[in-house]
This record gives structure tokens, sequence and C-alpha cells, in this order.
């Protein structure tokens, strides 16, 4: 009870554990803090209230509705995109037998008369015909060159040469894979 | 306990303590919890908000510019034109079974290249069948001409160059006729998807380049009656001539 209302020994104690001058300086420091605080959060508050963010979305919406009034004209357009892109897939990807007929009736030379061809995607299969051996020989020769540079099918099988007497001409198939 | 935290005692706390110095600590410590209150609750919250509104901006101000460029670009293009556009790749690539464009072209190719076309059927199948829009789906018909590879090559050739779009898939000739198996495609509506503020560019020269061909490759369409041809045809599938479309 005495110690609680002697004032000279609780200065005394005062004064050990923290000084006037500090105390002074701890409160301007929270003051300092409170208030830049509180600035910091109206700065916040106005620069957010002050965003073109509404003005930007009502400009939106009316871009959005002048381009709506030509929606026809879009959705064509992504549509002519849309069937270009894919007659190119479909232009690219199919079948084109001019250049196989091309490379067939290239390789066969004169005197060698092609008695029926059937030609498809894949598979060329035709039945010639020739009265020189020559021909013939020249014909395979053609034959193996084209392999070679890859224009023709590799897997090529041929029928066994048969020879007409009253003719006298040599027929045989060949047929590419 | 409730006597601790009555009026009276908290009167009694302040005017033991006011003059004192922990008076003011209480007071400063009260300033910096309030302080860090404000900080958490208030002012971190409108930082990352206002960090959202930014990006809001951002995107919204992309967003118009978008817009208004494919305003600006839709307006530049003309409406005909485009229909024009339209009506060929359409025709090229159409989107139902056109039996009526398969004929012309057969009629056509057969009109240049002076090659009689043979009788032949259409089989129209189920018209409620669904198609897909990705991948094509096959129209195949097959020809018996009269003529020997030569003649069924030009015929090729000109197909070639004639819409609707058409392929060859086989050729088998015999004595004195060739058979010629065609297909042509057709899709199912692809699933356009108007996306405003997707930014639309203008044909690639590509495509320019693929549209004008298929410009070159939209003929003009004979009538089926005037067909003639060197040689007589073969009928392979039964069935009259179409009238002319």
């Amino acid at each position: 009870m005495s110690a609680d209302i002697n004032l000279s020994i609780r200065k005394k104690q005062e004064k050990g554990f923290i000084t006037s001058s500090q105390v002074h300086k701890l409160r301007l420091v929270a003051l300092i803090f409170l208030f830049g605080v509180a600035v910091l959060s109206a700065g916040l508050f106005l620069i957010i209230a002050a965003s073109p963010l509404p003005q930007l979305r009502e400009e939106e919406q009316r871009a959005s509705e002048t381009l709506k009034s030509q929606q026809s004209k879009f959705g064509k357009y992504l549509l002519l995109r849309e069937q270009l892109s894919a007659i190119q897939v479909l232009l690219n990807t199919r079948p084109d037998l001019r250049k196989t007929i091309e490379v067939v009736f290239a390789i066969i030379p004169q005197g060698l008369q092609v008695s029926g061809i059937e030609i498809s995607e894949k598979h060329i299969s035709m039945g010639v015909s020739t009265a020189s051996l020559d021909a013939i020989s020249s014909f395979f020769q053609s034959i193996q060159d084209r392999a070679v540079q890859k224009v023709v099918p590799t897997s090529i099988s041929t029928s066994s040469i048969g020879y007409s007497a009253s003719t006298g001409e040599y027929s045989f198939t060949i047929t590419f894979d | 306990m409730q006597q601790n935290f009555s009026l009276a005692t908290i009167k009694l706390y302040y005017f033991t303590f006011k003059d004192t110095v922990y008076y003011t600590l209480f007071v400063i410590c009260l300033f910096f919890l309030f302080g860090i209150v404000l900080l958490f609750q208030i002012v971190i919250p409108q930082f990352s908000q206002w960090f959202s509104v930014q990006q809001e901006v951002d995107v919204l101000r992309k967003d118009i510019a978008a817009i208004q460029e494919n305003t600006r670009f839709l307006s530049s293009l003309d409406e005909h034109q485009l229909d024009n556009d339209l009506g060929i790749v359409t025709q090229a690539y159409p989107f139902t079974n056109d039996y009526g464009g398969i004929m012309n072209a057969l009629a056509l190719a057969s009109a240049r290249t002076g090659l009689a076309l043979p009788n032949f059927s259409l089989t129209v199948g189920d018209i409620e069948q669904t198609v897909s829009p990705l991948t094509p789906t096959l129209y195949k018909l097959s020809f018996t001409f009269a003529t020997d590879v030569t003649g069924a090559r030009r015929f090729i050739d000109e197909l070639s160059k004639i819409l609707p779009i058409a392929a060859v898939t086989s050729i088998a000739n015999g004595a004195e006729t060739t058979r010629v198996d065609l297909q042509f495609y057709y899709h199912g509506y692809p699933s356009v998807v108007i996306d405003q503020k997707k930014k639309l560019v203008s044909l690639t020269p590509k495509e320019r380049d693929l549209l004008s061909e298929l410009r070159l490759w939209q003929g003009v369409i004979p009538a089926i009656g005037d067909v003639s041809g060197d040689e007589a045809p073969v009928a392979t599938s039964g069935g009259a001539f179409p009238p002319p479309l």
C-alpha cells in the first residue's frame, strides 16, 4: 500500500523502465504509423474509385452493340475461313491419280502396247504386249530407274512372260503395290 | 470477475494510471494495434483490389481495341463479295450431299472433254444421316466410258478443276472402255463460334490463292442435253439421265 502511494519511488521505477522522451518518440511513431495507414487507405480508396473501369465497361458494351449489328457478316467470314481451311486439307489429302497416270505412261517405251491398266491410289496393274524383246528390256530398265528414284512403288511383281506364236507378241502383267 | 470489468473498475484504473507512463504506453499500443488492424483488414485488401482493377482495365482495353478493330475490319468487307466467296467455298465442299452440284460437275467435265457420260443414277441414301463437320463424308460414283485411258485422263483433268471437289480413286481400262471410280465430298456444318474479342485477321495469301483457284473452277454449267461426245456412252448403273438443273 505504501509503495502505491509513494510517488517518488514510482517515478524512479518508471525512469528505469522507459524515459519520457522515449515515450514521446514512441507516441510520435504510433501516430505517424496510424496516420500513414489511414492516408494510404484513403488514397487507395480514391484511386480505386477513380479507376476508369465503369467507363470502360460502358465503352465495351457500346462497341459490342456496334459489332452485333455486323453479326451476320462476322459469321459468314468465320465460316468462309473454316471452309477454306477444310478445303485446303481436302485438296492435300484427296487422291490424285493424274500424277500416277503420268508416271505410268512415262515409263512405257516405244513398241510396247498397254492392253489393260488398273490404277488406284496404292496399286497399279497393267497388261502389256510387244513383239520386241528390246522394248521389254527397256521397260524393265525404266521401271528399275523409277523405283530407285521412288517415283513408282518399289514392290513390283510380274506374271510369266507369255509368247503367242500366232501374233508373234510377248505379253505379261506387271503389278506395283 | 464481474466487478473487475465494471465501469467503476475501469474508471478506477483510468484515474489511477492516467498520469503515469503506463497509460501513455497503453494508448500507444492501441494506436499500433488499430493501425495494424487497418493495414491487414483494409489496406492490404485494397491493394489486391487495386491490382485486380488494373488487370481488369488492361483486359477491357484490349477487348475494346479488338472489338473496334473487328468492327472496322468487317465494315471494310464487301458483303456481296463475301456472299459470293462463301457461295464458292460451299459449292466446293458442300454441307449436304449436293446432287445438283455433282450432276453439274459431271456434265461440265463431259462437255469440256467431249466425252459422253453414260447413263447413271445417284443414290440419295439416308437424308437424315448425321454428318461430321470435321471429317469429309464421301459420295461414291462409278462410270464406264467408251474411251481409252487418255480420254479418261482428260475427263479426270477437267473434273479436278470443277466444283464440287471430286477425286478419282481408281481407273480400270479394258479393251474399249475405261471404268472411273469417283468420289465427291461433303461435310456437316462446322460450329462457328463468334467471339467478338478474338481479333479477326484477313485471309492469308495461301487462302486468297485457294479462293482464286476455286473461283476459276466455278465454271459455267452447260445444259446437260447439249453434252455430246465422240465416243458412245456405255451404261453402267441403271437409271435415266437426270433433267437439266
